[in-house]
């Protein structure tokens, strides 16, 4: 939208489109660096999808890692980064990345109500050159969240993250139910303390309040405004009628991806997607006004895809709550197939990669043939493990499919008798055998680690005990990585790979700078702040000149 | 576990009251979250209702047994979930006003989850619990009264201070006498 505002109704240096991890960022930096900041909410709640997430991040070479006695250096960070980005992803930016990430942790440890808290999740690739076994995911402190004031009604709910636990308790928890710290949860809980997504945002807003940054809900920014070239404003929807408010040095566009606009999906996305565990306010806004005003767009193809399940009846806000399945895939006892009744992939992976596998594209029958697939566990596994959301001795829950024999089981569940028989038949034969040559399951670290270090293996257990069950799974999304293109400053590129001054993006909005990879837990988050730290500093200085 | 309560007061006799309670199929349909019922004998019903814990809501089926009726004033049950581990039990009791005519009603109900994470998930059930009992009592009474308002206070707090009031102006009509001439 070419200037033609006359009179705006309000004037700042730097507005923060989106209030998750990355927004709530830059406005925090920018502020910090003299700029008069502004964040601007489309919903009434704050947070994003960092509010309803594990609230991690994935920084190498964080003080923590030091304090901690772990090492790592930006050799090894590179070598694993560049790795997994295939590629697809300019070196200078993922320099970038690796030397800024630590930047902003000991900048947020220092200067606001952020607290971080080492984990010892390994990265997910954990056993490519450069991979650590632990440190480089941070979690967060548990938050009191009345500390809020007024605001504590405003913070985004979790529907997934809402008992306080730390990520390590959450992922040992699967193989180790008795693990889980109940009475210290029920502790936390009344005394009003939130983890993971809630206790990141919680701290960055409560810093953000406490710097008196002003923070716009139900403020839906729809269109640039460009005077001679540059962006120099926004006009947003508020309260039923436009609104144009001046950004002097830039707007940062954090307002996460398009998983919830099913055209963009079907534009862009190599597969389907059931059901999304994001707010359903992420439906491409900053793509729209981005690609607009000539934005040029790289990742597209690319999404934090996980396989998921959603239990019947469960909603958040009247929309099906989306389940991660992890221990359910990983534990001894599982396998996953498809509906030939075969596996196709090494169960344990982390989940974005597994995903590679459930999209692959059939040429004979033409059509998704990993999906939807189905866990095929066997009592052994109920006897000892969590399923979702129900423990090792609660009954059988009547959304899980189960039957006597695997004939039957796969009879009810749709998927070829014969092929679940051989299948699993096979998978007997490999775990007496210790070692799943067909696929590599129980080889990774990361897979490792979250499987029963109590197990003769921690993630190979045969199939062989009655009653037999299934999970169907489905691809699901934490959000969308491609959008578009910034330089390491965070200023957003035209197609002539020119900048475009006055703007500047951070998060799921932009082309992700891991490529097709995942580094490892915390790695959407790490990534998105780390560019809003960028970003907000940046916007600051453009305007003081 | 949550255990919860409500009292409303109603200028409706008991008998009219008690004639509406007594029968399931009138408040049912009231029940916070109600979604259906299925009556198996005149003890014994199935219900399901889509509860909330914490963020999320969940459909649940109880089986609902009746456990005492004593006509005329108090019906009382048991719940225990079909596919979720949970357990519960409720009343609703009817007494006359003592003051002026009419009916108190009040309603009660505990409910518990089981299993290992029961102690958690019981922080996150109470306000709903809470909350249902309130809505179902101010249902009935709507119901049969549609005038009824509902106090915007805690009805304890308003019982305390129609008390307090009372206890005061006893006792400054004890010191100044009555100002009727």
């Amino acid at each position: 939208m070419s200037s033609t505002v006359k009179n705006w109704d309000q004037e700042v240096d730097v507005i923060a489109v989106g209030s998750g991890g990355s927004g709530l960022t830059a406005a925090l930096l920018a502020h910090d660096r003299g700029a008069k900041a502004l964040v601007l909410e489309r919903s009434d709640k704050v947070g994003g999808t960092t509010a309803v997430s594990g609230g991690g991040l994935w920084i190498p070479m964080n003080h923590l890692m030091a304090e901690n006695g772990i090492d790592d250096s930006r050799e090894e960070a590179l070598t694993y980064c560049k790795r997994l980005t295939s590629g697809r992803a300019e070196d200078d930016m993922v320099e970038t990345f690796v030397d800024t990430g630590y930047k902003l942790v000991r900048y947020l440890a220092d200067n606001t109500e952020v607290e971080f808290e080492l984990s010892r999740t390994p990265d997910y690739r954990a056993d490519e050159e450069g991979a650590k076994l632990g440190g480089r995911t941070l979690g967060q402190q548990f938050f009191e969240k009345k500390l809020l004031g007024e605001w504590e009604a405003k913070l985004r709910p979790s529907p997934l993250m809402f008992v306080p636990l730390t990520i390590d308790e959450m992922l040992k928890g699967m193989a180790k139910p008795r693990s889980v710290p109940v009475d210290k949860i029920v502790e936390r809980m009344s005394k009003g303390m939130v983890g993971s997504g809630n206790a990141l945002i919680g701290r960055l807003l409560k810093s953000c309040l406490d710097r008196e940054i002003e923070i716009k809900l139900e403020a839906r920014a729809r269109q640039l405004v460009v005077e001679d070239g540059r962006v120099v404003g926004l006009r947003v929807e508020s309260e039923g009628r436009d609104v144009f408010i001046k950004a002097k040095g830039g707007v940062v566009l954090a307002c996460a991806g398009f998983e919830w606009n099913e055209k963009m999906r079907k534009q862009f996305l190599p597969g389907p997607l059931t059901q999304n565990c994001s707010p359903p306010y992420n439906e491409g806004d900053g793509l729209t006004m981005a690609s607009e005003v000539g934005a040029d767009l790289a990742n597209m193809s690319e999404a934090w895809v996980y396989p998921g399940f959603c239990i019947p009846g469960e909603e958040h806000e009247d929309r099906p709550v989306s389940r991660w399945v992890i221990g359910e895939r990983t534990l001894p006892h599982t396998i996953m197939v498809n509906r030939t009744g075969q596996r196709f992939v090494n169960e344990g992976v982390n989940y974005n990669d597994i995903s590679k596998a459930l999209y692959y594209f059939d040429p004979n029958t033409f059509d998704f043939r990993n999906l939807p697939c189905w866990c095929i566990l066997d009592s052994q596994f109920r006897e000892k493990y969590m399923l979702l959301t129900v423990m090792p001795r609660d009954p059988d829950p009547d959304w899980l499919s189960k039957a006597d024999s695997l004939r039957e089981l796969a009879e009810m569940v749709g998927v070829d008798p014969d092929g679940l028989e051989a299948s699993v038949a096979r998978w007997n034969t490999l775990v007496e055998q210790g070692e799943d040559t067909d696929f590599g399951r129980g080889t990774g670290g990361y897979e490792r680690w979250i499987g029963d270090p109590d197990a003769p293996h921690p993630n190979l257990g045969p199939i062989n005990k009655p009653p037999y069950y299934a999970l169907q799974l489905d691809a699901h999304s934490a959000g969308t990585k491609g959008g578009p293109r910034t330089n390491t400053k965070g200023q957003v590129l035209n197609v002539r790979g020119a900048v475009i001054p006055g703007l500047y993006a951070a998060g799921n909005v932009m082309a992700g700078v891991s490529g097709p990879g995942y580094y490892g837990g915390g790695g959407t988050i790490g990534l998105g702040m780390t560019w809003g730290y960028i970003s907000g500093i940046n916007a600051a200085e453009e305007a003081k000149a | 576990m949550p255990e919860v309560n409500y009292t409303a007061v109603m200028d409706i006799t008991r008998p009219i009251v008690w004639d509406f309670v007594r029968d399931m199929n009138n408040w049912a349909p009231l029940a916070k979250g109600y979604q259906t019922h299925e009556i198996l004998n005149d003890r014994e019903s199935i219900w399901t209702v889509k509860g909330e814990v914490g963020p999320i809501s969940r459909t649940t089926k109880f089986h609902i047994t009746i456990t005492e009726w004593h006509e005329g004033e108090r019906v009382a049950f048991t719940l225990k979930g079909l596919n979720e581990s949970i357990t519960g039990e409720g009343a609703i009791m009817l007494t006359d006003r003592g003051d002026s005519p009419g009916t108190d009603i009040r309603g009660e109900a505990t409910l518990e989850f089981g299993g290992s994470m029961g102690p958690v998930l019981n922080q996150l059930i109470g306000p709903w619990v809470q909350q249902g009992a309130d809505e179902l009592v101010t249902a009935i009474v709507t119901t049969l009264q549609p005038t009824y308002v509902r106090p915007s206070r805690p009805f304890f707090l308003v019982r305390w201070a129609q008390s307090a009031w009372r206890l005061l102006r006893s006792g400054v009509a004890a010191v100044f006498g009555s100002r009727e001439k």
